[in-house]
């Protein structure tokens, strides 16, 4: 059986934007499980995206990172488990202050402690993939939005993160863009990345996904979609009828 | 029109000034607990990421000290020419030294250095960190486990500080001794004991009210400009209103940190 990577426990989260936020839900991620959620409004599965890479503090309930349970009243006691996450969010953003490479390379900076760096080979040849690499010395105001996307999705890849946030990006990047980031996914997929996708209809996605999260209304469930297994808020798991079964795999 | 009943008027202004009391301890309180943190930041020293600090530092003093250069120091040379040229006029020879050490050292050049430094940098740093707060680049360092405090603030103040008492000593040199050569070059002031009635005047007293008031201007610039950005929320709208605030609350305790250390120093 797979561990519990990350766990919601009764948690409650105020809405933003036009959301209704999310009330009073329990959720389970665990290692290797591929999730995609579903909801009314955008804003309420960027709310959730956002909670489970800590930035959101909760209102009510308790967030358990591999059964540790993380404590929100220091932001800095959260540092050490955001580093776990890799984030490719719709509001992901680069440092404008910095040019593209360092953006890439900065927290190779930071642990390695080396005043400058020469991109890695997996770097390197991931940039040749989205075709930035003669791009890396400049700001992110000076190339294409889907650049500066690509170059988010380096960023997260080589960050070595036990779990990937990802949200559409297929506005955000050109078609030529959105296919590497498309072969990038599956190959992660592939090798058992645990992983969140919000608003994703990539059928391989759908295909591969072991839990689907469906929020209407600020009310969060977890569909299992291996057993069918469904949990409503805090509600106890139930397992849902052939009939239900049936419609969830057809989403 | 109906007259407004005298009991709900007079609640309503201490209403107001409850609430304005509030709003201003709740600043300088927040203000106090940032600058503590900041401080206390100061002695962690962990390994890790001390490189990138180091480089962030180093690129604060360029962009303080170095850039501002080309302002300073012709802002000097104007200021000692003109101070120089005015004091010989209405004082004997034998003051003048003593005149200008008492201007240029120990007031007008801390806080003249202050408010460029104010003007060029503090404003800058407040609307740097204004846009990384609304376009969630302070969350980007976050999600890498970096914190912003110590990777992003404390190199600007230790930055802002260095770069503060190098300029200050930049400032008040190339006031007297550029305003000196300016006078002694385009005037018939008779200067000739200028320099020695100077190196009289001066006492270590100067030196070190000069030096404590550059590195508190220094810290309580670096630390207003950086409250200031991290306190803008989400609209972009809040950048401007936050870089003014700051710009005149910097000069503001400039002015009282320099009239503070005068008095202990001199009264």
């Amino acid at each position: 059986m797979n561990s519990k990577l990350i766990e919601l426990v009764n948690y409650t989260l105020a809405p933003i934007g036009r959301g209704r936020g999310l009330r009073n839900f329990s959720c389970t991620i665990a290692e290797g499980d591929i999730v995609y959620i579903e909801g009314d409004r955008f804003d309420d599965s960027h709310l959730f995206l956002r909670a489970l890479a800590t930035l959101e503090r909760p209102q009510g309930g308790t967030y358990y990172y591999r059964g540790q349970a993380l404590d929100f009243s220091d932001y800095r006691k959260l540092l050490p488990y955001k580093r776990k996450i890799g984030y490719m969010s719709a509001d992901a953003a680069l440092l404008s202050n910095r040019t593209i490479g360092e953006n890439i390379l900065w927290l190779r900076y930071y642990l390695e402690g080396k005043r400058s760096l020469k991109a890695a080979d997996d770097v390197l040849h991931l940039c040749r993939m989205f075709n930035i690499e003669d791009k890396m010395d400049l700001r992110p105001s000076q190339v294409f939005r889907d650049e500066v996307r690509a170059a988010i999705i380096i960023r997260e890849l080589i960050k070595g993160a036990e779990i990937l946030l990802a949200e559409p990006v297929r506005d955000a990047l050109s078609r030529v863009h959105y296919d590497t980031a498309v072969q990038l996914t599956k190959e992660s997929l592939s090798r058992k990345t645990t992983a969140v996708f919000s608003y994703s209809d990539e059928p391989f996605i759908r295909e591969a996904a072991t839990k689907k999260v469906r929020i209407v209304e600020g009310e969060l469930e977890v569909v299992n979609l291996r057993n069918g297994a469904v949990t409503f808020g805090q509600k106890e798991d139930r397992t849902v009828g052939e009939e239900d079964g049936a419609e969830i795999q057809s989403n | 029109m109906a007259m407004k009943n005298p009991m709900i008027v007079m609640s309503d202004s201490a209403g107001r000034a409850g609430r304005a009391t509030i709003e201003w301890l709740k600043h300088y309180l927040d203000l106090s607990a940032f600058a503590w943190r900041m401080i206390r930041e100061l002695f962690r020293w962990p390994r890790e990421g001390r490189s990138l600090l180091y480089r962030v530092t180093l690129e604060q003093v360029y962009f303080t000290a170095v850039q501002a250069l080309r302002i300073v120091i012709p802002v000097a040379l104007i200021l000692g020419t003109s101070f120089i040229l005015q004091f010989s006029k209405v004082s004997g020879q034998i003051d003048l030294g003593k005149i200008v050490v008492v201007i240029l050292v120990r007031e007008t050049g801390p806080l003249v250095t202050a408010l460029i430094v104010i003007l060029r940098s503090a404003t800058a740093v407040t609307i740097e960190t204004g846009y990384m707060n609304v376009l969630r680049e302070m969350e980007t360092l976050e999600m890498g486990g970096m914190d912003p405090v110590r990777l992003y603030a404390l190199p600007r103040l230790i930055g802002m500080v260095t770069a503060m008492v190098c300029l200050v000593f930049i400032f008040t040199t190339s006031a007297i001794l550029g305003g000196y050569a300016i006078v002694w070059l385009i005037t018939n002031v008779p200067m000739q004991n200028f320099l020695l009635e100077i190196a009289k005047a001066l006492t270590p007293a100067d030196y070190m009210v000069s030096a404590l008031k550059a590195v508190f201007f220094g810290g309580v610039i670096a630390v207003v400009s950086l409250y200031r950005g991290f306190s803008v929320g989400r609209a972009i709208t809040e950048v401007p209103v936050a870089t003014s605030k700051g710009a005149v609350e910097c000069l503001i305790y400039c002015m009282i940190i320099s009239g503070l250390l005068s008095a202990l120093f001199y009264m």
